[in-house]
């Protein structure tokens, strides 16, 4: 019993104890970020000035920056990675915030009930995991027997070889994100939409303003954070893309899928070279990193209506 | 002038007229306007979600060695449960080592539960301490969980790999579950909300000689239950959805999920070339094994799944 008073008074009548309770929430948090964040970022670091291959494993060695010259000149296929990925990145972002806008503006003005249901409708294939996802697809772009293919035959067309071949498969992987990814945007942007005052609009009808005028003077400027946001976070999520990789094309037909993201799992997980893939993920986290604090500031600056 | 004069004779249409008159030929226009917009919309919407309802239908179907248009139906043409059967090995012999599909189910299961419910615990309270407690650090805890927040996955998976074959984790359960146990995404959102909490009703709670530990779990946890159901459910579909860790740090069949055993039945592994799926109903079947629980999560709790994606867009 006294032990007991004694340990109440330790931690609610000190001084400190706010300081107490704070680490002992903290506590787990930080023993987490501390072994599954912060160590294996340093590690990543250290990795990247090593030589570190699991065929040398016995002799891992500091190389000082080698690692990243050998990125920066090319010998290990970083910039074709980087083309193929930027390549994806122009075709799929614009497009994908173009659809999901198109759609959002269509969805708004209908009822909850039919909004709701277009809104779940899209973003259904948003909650179905990558892998099902690649399956239903693989069998979509099937070079031989795919729905893509019987549908272009019944047309009368000629069929595609889809991603067996190396001139449309990265075309492909691109189609399949304009046919289910714009989930999130049509999300934001209904969600958007709804915060931009009606009396804006009225106003504008007093002025006989067209429906084009309408869009341009006032959903676009007040849309524009949203854009923003959308774009900023489909950056990131692009060049990162992978499971479209991993799943359906392995990297290939003649590299021609080669993301960066593949090009870094292939050279720790096939060829061992950890040392490599950490620079190839350090320099990759500093792209993302950049976008992101420029994101910041944009929003920082652009974001009051 | 004349001019005046027909003025006055023949009055211009009032501006309430003229009102009704533009109102009822934009009603024309809206009535237009939305048929089309409708047209599009369904449109769309079957184009991107018709392929996944032909899966789900043929994987119902007894299909041949090769898909052809006779096997993409509305409904299946011979319903039968063969791909399931074919998938779970059941009219396999009694010596052959099955497929171990439900070690897969409970796997992902145990992905999508445990760390959802440490996330729950340890992302409230870390975001408690760092809104409402002062104490030594706190900016610098706040700042690193902020910086890390964008780091992409490839950065920390590839030493985390390493790790767990240093601590001879590769194929058990920690080195599944561990690495989601906290979350520093959940954290900094619990901290943006539980800030909007008036800190008076705290420090009245603790004028009436309320444990810190009694305020968050009376004061603090209550308030928070709707970004709680947030962060669970997006950490629910984040852990049964996820392919990539459990791919690389399982190597035995019994250590798959899911997702990845459903990549291993895919036969993901030969470099640069597209896969063949030789056997389409397994894969099939698998997938809506995997998908199925999803849709319906996303169906009950559409609500949290919507504002989990709106939630980051506002500014907090």
């Amino acid at each position: 019993m006294n032990l007991k008073a004694a340990w109440k008074r330790y931690f609610e009548d000190s001084k400190y104890s706010e300081w107490r309770w704070a680490y002992i929430f903290l506590a787990v948090d930080l023993a987490w970020s501390a072994l599954f964040l912060f160590y294996p970022l340093i590690r990543a670091f250290i990795f990247s000035l090593q030589e570190f291959n699991l065929s040398n494993i016995g002799n891992v060695r500091f190389i000082g920056l080698k690692n990243y010259i050998d990125i920066l000149t090319d010998t290990s296929g970083w910039w074709h990675s980087v083309k193929i990925t930027a390549m994806y990145t122009l075709f799929t972002v614009p497009v994908n915030i173009a659809i999901a806008m198109g759609l959002s503006l269509l969805i708004h003005p209908l009822g909850d009930r039919s909004a709701n249901f277009y809104k779940s409708a899209f973003y259904l294939p948003g909650v179905i995991s990558a892998t099902v996802m690649s399956v239903i697809m693989i069998w979509v772009f099937s070079p031989m027997s795919g729905l893509a293919n019987l549908i272009l035959e019944k047309l009368g067309l000629p069929t595609l070889r889809w991603y067996g071949s190396p001139d449309t498969a990265l075309l492909t992987l691109m189609l399949m994100i304009w046919l289910s990814g714009h989930g999130m945007g049509v999300l934001l942007y209904t969600a958007a939409l709804k915060r931009v005052p009606q009396s804006l609009y009225e106003a504008a009808d007093i002025d006989a303003a067209s429906g084009w005028s309408k869009f341009w003077r006032i959903t676009w400027p007040l849309l524009k954070p949203t854009t923003l946001y959308v774009l900023v976070i489909q950056l990131i999520e692009s060049f990162q893309t992978f499971s479209g990789a991993f799943f359906i094309t392995r990297g290939g037909p003649i590299r021609s899928t080669e993301f960066v993201n593949w090009r870094i799992y292939e050279t720790f997980y096939r060829y061992g070279n950890f040392g490599l893939a950490s620079a190839m993920a350090v320099v990759l986290m500093f792209v993302i990193m950049v976008i992101s604090l420029v994101n910041f500031k944009l929003l920082g600056t652009d974001v009051e209506y | 002038m004349l001019e005046g004069d027909t003025v006055t004779a023949q009055p211009q249409p009032s501006y309430e007229s003229r009102l009704a008159y533009s109102f009822e030929r934009t009603e024309r226009l809206r009535k237009i306007g939305k048929a089309l917009a409708y047209l599009i919309l369904t449109a769309w919407a079957v184009m991107s979600l018709l392929p996944i309802y032909f899966t789900f239908i043929m994987s119902f179907d007894n299909l041949g060695k090769s898909l052809t248009m006779r096997d993409v139906r509305f409904w299946p043409l011979e319903p039968s449960l063969k791909n399931f059967r074919d998938l779970f090995q059941l009219d396999a012999p009694f010596w052959l080592e099955k497929r171990p599909v439900m070690r897969w189910f409970i796997n992902s299961a145990l992905v999508a539960t445990i760390p959802t419910i440490s996330n729950l615990i340890f992302d409230s309270m870390g975001g408690y301490a760092l809104a409402k407690l002062k104490f030594p650090g706190r900016n610098l805890i706040f700042l690193s969980i902020v910086a890390t927040m964008m780091i992409p996955g490839f950065v920390t998976f590839i030493p985390l790999y390493r790790m767990m074959h240093e601590y001879a984790w590769m194929d058990t359960y920690w080195a599944l579950l561990f690495p989601g146990f906290a979350g520093v995404g959940g954290i900094f959102l619990m901290k943006q909300n539980i800030q909007t909490l008036p800190t008076s009703v705290l420090e009245a709670a603790r004028i009436d000689a309320c444990s810190e530990f009694k305020i968050y779990w009376r004061i603090v946890l209550p308030t928070a239950k709707p970004i709680l159901a947030i962060i669970g459910i997006t950490s629910f579909m984040g852990g049964w959805n996820s392919y990539f860790w459990p791919y690389l740090v399982s190597k035995s069949k019994k250590m798959l999920t899911l997702q990845a055993g459903l990549s291993s039945l895919m036969g993901a592994g030969i470099s640069g070339m597209p896969p063949s799926l030789t056997d389409y109903g397994i894969v099939m079947a698998a997938a809506v094994i995997a998908a199925i629980p999803m849709i319906i999560v996303f169906f009950i709790f559409q609500k949290y799944v919507v504002q989990g994606i709106t939630v980051g867009a506002v500014k907090g």
